[in-house]
């Protein structure tokens, strides 16, 4: 699954390490999730949709 | 931080991360495997007569050895990082030193009262009251610290660790039967357990690592 995390995490000029704290997560979570090795869970997109303040399908999409 | 600056900083931590890791298992090595080793080598020699004066030599270098290594591990050791961290990262980690203090010192304790000086991999008799001890603590610390740690660690973390579990199990699944089959046809000794939970935990470990660091 693709995403915006990347992009949108730059943009508010964040650290990998400051998006985990954010979402109570390890930085390595984040690295995966921004390098499509992990699909997260439907909590945590919400948690991340509500942190960004944006719909979830503008964060993520899927492949096809 | 610029954009490309923040990207080599964090590649630099996950470099920083791995050479951590690398460094520890190398240092538990150093300081697991050397005390097994002299401890192990010096009850043989005396069961044999005694110490020679070659056997010393051997002892020193295997000293040297570990000095080297311990050395090695504490100058190159990573300062400890100032990046900010979620706080379920900082209780996994003190629940890894906690198991992993637990784990030294049931290491060292088998060690101290196997007959034979070899912990994990011996079939000797053990103290009675050792083996009550070592098995308590594997039957109620690790899983209550297991289930604990599961509780603590992230999703990713959780993935790594049932791929690893998934590819561990079934390495058992193909070992066992396989060994045991050979061992009937006289191509391999009798199976060893021990062995076989070695095998499933190095599997189990190497995955996880590679789901969470690689």
């Amino acid at each position: 699954m693709k995403n915006r995390l990347k992009v949108l995490r730059a943009e508010r000029d964040w650290s990998q390490a400051d998006l985990a704290v954010r979402l109570d997560v390890s930085r390595q979570a984040v690295n995966a999730i921004e390098t499509g090795k992990h699909d997260p869970s439907l909590p945590l997109v919400f948690r991340i949709s509500r942190l960004f303040e944006m719909p979830i399908e503008e964060i993520f999409h899927d492949e096809a | 931080m610029t954009k490309p600056e923040q990207e080599t900083a964090e590649t630099g931590r996950d470099n920083e991360s791995l050479k951590r890791l690398g460094l520890g298992m190398l240092g538990g090595f150093a300081l697991l495997f050397f005390p097994s080793f002299a401890l192990g080598f010096t009850r043989a020699r005396m069961d044999q007569g005694g110490l020679e004066a070659a056997d010393y030599t051997i002892l020193g270098v295997a000293a040297l050895i570990a000095v080297v290594i311990g050395v090695t591990v504490w100058r190159l050791w990573p300062a400890p990082s100032t990046e900010p961290e979620a706080p379920r990262v900082k209780n996994s980690r003190i629940m890894i030193w906690l198991c992993m203090g637990v784990g030294a010192l049931i290491g060292v304790l088998l060690v101290i009262t196997d007959d034979a000086g070899n912990a994990i991999l011996s079939n000797g008799t053990i103290n009675p009251v050792v083996a009550g001890v070592v098995i308590a603590v594997w039957l109620i610390f690790v899983p209550i610290a297991t289930v604990k740690w599961l509780r603590i660690v992230d999703e990713h973390e959780v993935e790594a660790y049932n791929n690893g579990a998934f590819i561990a199990g079934h390495a058992y699944l193909f070992i066992v039967p396989a060994w045991w089959m050979a061992t009937r046809a006289g191509w391999l000794p009798a199976q060893d357990p021990m062995i076989v939970f070695i095998l499933v935990c190095t599997i189990w470990s190497g995955v996880w690592f590679a789901k969470r660091y690689l």
